[in-house]
């Protein structure tokens, strides 16, 4: 229970540094390459944490059964009627 | 009594076994080579005598506890070896293993018989030597702890028929969504084209396998997929030979609603795949799956349940593809050390993004 809490509160940490830290040094900074070394470390921090995690856990749960299905779905009724148009 | 599955060489006699690797009978003592069909023209059916067949006997209070790895479920029952004598005790579902004093195949001829018994069975291609060799090279991975011993762990992986459930059906769907095109246009805007859409259809599926024992994780049993369908063969005791068997302990009624899950996901997803747009906003789904038919299997596996550092894991095999899945065990000092690698290396491209003017 404990070692979750921890767990979790890291992890916590972890997202807050990754979203607040390019703000925080982008106040902070006169340069960009400081905005950007900052704001690099936690992003690739997590994203290599994450890829390395994701190669260990190859477990899940299927969802969807499309290699057990028809090649192709029979249509039985098919309409695309205009709406309407935007421009912005 | 359980009934002994044995099958002799009909060249020497000695007890031959199912090998894996040249989907027939081979003698290990004489090299003799054995289709199924040779063994039956030998008399060796392995047939079941379904209205003669041994019950298993309760086990009394106490007398047993289960094992702590997971292996076996609570539910014991007790067989006797009728090679050896000895006392084997099993799970209630399990319907054929190996004597642990004879080394025998042991069918439990009340678990395949009437209402258990499989009407499919895909035999096993994967021998344990291609499975050692293929959890070396699956356990290789950056976070994986040095001294998790893949050489024990292998060693304790058994060859296990899992029961499965066949669904054959087809799914009626309905999709009412919005459409939505984009195009840029003059002073860099951008023109977006909205269209009521509506589909529906109907997807045939065959087969969506379900694993149908409640002590297999259906997560790894899914994640193992796709077997071969074209391998599949009209059960025959025979093909369990020297091999551990499951039968069923989840009726077709519970396993369903996972296939019709599945096969609803899948025809959302066919549905959507005829709706040509740049976005497509879907604002309604409406779906009836129809199973028509459902067929029992077994299917083969390697498994392997072990504990590291006070942690249990399982592995498991398609003991017809090699297709291999399971978590492993993660060591944390490595995992922050790459981790600040990685920071590292983030820093430097943010750098050199921004010397380049990403930013500005």
């Amino acid at each position: 229970m404990f070692r979750k809490l921890i767990g979790s509160a890291g992890m916590f940490l972890l997202a807050n540094a990754a979203c607040y830290m390019p703000l925080i040094a982008s106040a902070q900074s006169d340069t960009d390459q400081t905005v950007g070394i900052i704001a690099g470390f936690p992003i690739g921090a997590i994203a290599t944490g994450a890829w390395l995690v994701s190669l260990s856990r190859t477990k899940k749960k299927a969802t969807k059964a499309k290699e057990f299905s028809d090649a192709n779905i029979m249509l039985e009724k098919r309409t695309d009627v205009f709406d309407h148009k935007t421009t912005s | 009594m359980a009934e002994n599955l044995t099958y002799k060489c009909p060249t020497c006699g000695a007890e031959i076994f199912w090998n894996a690797s040249e989907g027939r009978f081979v003698c290990e003592y004489c090299g003799g080579k054995f289709t199924l069909k040779d063994m039956h023209d030998n008399g060796q059916t392995g047939e079941v005598d379904e209205e003669n067949v041994q019950k298993h006997e309760e086990l009394e209070e106490g007398e047993y506890t289960e094992s702590s790895d997971g292996t076996v479920g609570k539910d014991l029952v007790k067989y006797t070896c009728s090679h050896c004598g000895a006392e084997i005790i099993t799970d209630r579902a399990t319907a054929a293993t190996i004597c642990v004093y004879c080394g025998n195949s042991v069918i439990m001829s009340e678990q395949i018989v009437k209402d258990f018994k499989p009407e499919y069975v895909i035999p096993f291609r994967v021998r344990k030597e291609i499975v050692m060799e293929a959890f070396k090279k699956f356990s290789k991975k950056p976070l994986t702890p040095k001294d998790f011993d893949c050489e024990s762990v292998v060693d304790k992986m058994q060859g296990v028929y899992i029961p499965f459930w066949l669904y054959t059906g087809s799914c009626h769907g309905e999709i009412v969504a919005k459409g939505i095109n984009r195009r840029r246009v003059a002073n860099n805007k951008t023109e977006r084209t909205y269209y009521n859409v509506y589909r529906e259809g109907t997807l045939g599926f065959e087969c969506v396998p379900v694993d149908a024992s409640s002590k297999t994780d259906n997560d790894a049993m899914d994640s193992i997929e796709p077997y071969n369908y074209k391998e599949l063969k009209p059960f025959d005791p025979s093909y369990l030979s020297g091999f551990l068997a499951e039968r069923f302990d989840e009726d077709k009624e519970k396993c369903r609603s996972r296939a019709v899950l599945r096969m609803e996901n899948s025809t959302r997803d066919a549905l959507e795949a005829t709706c040509t747009y740049n976005e497509l906003e879907v604002r309604d789904y409406q779906k009836q799956v129809n199973i028509t038919k459902t067929t029992y299997a077994l299917f083969p596996t390697w498994l392997l349940y072990t504990t590291y550092k006070g942690q249990k894991f399982f592995f498991a095999m398609n003991g017809q593809t090699a297709k291999f899945t399971g978590n492993l065990p993660i060591d944390k000092v490595k995992l922050v050390l790459y981790s600040l690698l990685g920071g590292v290396g983030g820093s430097v491209i943010g750098a050199i993004l921004a010397a380049i003017g990403v930013f500005s």
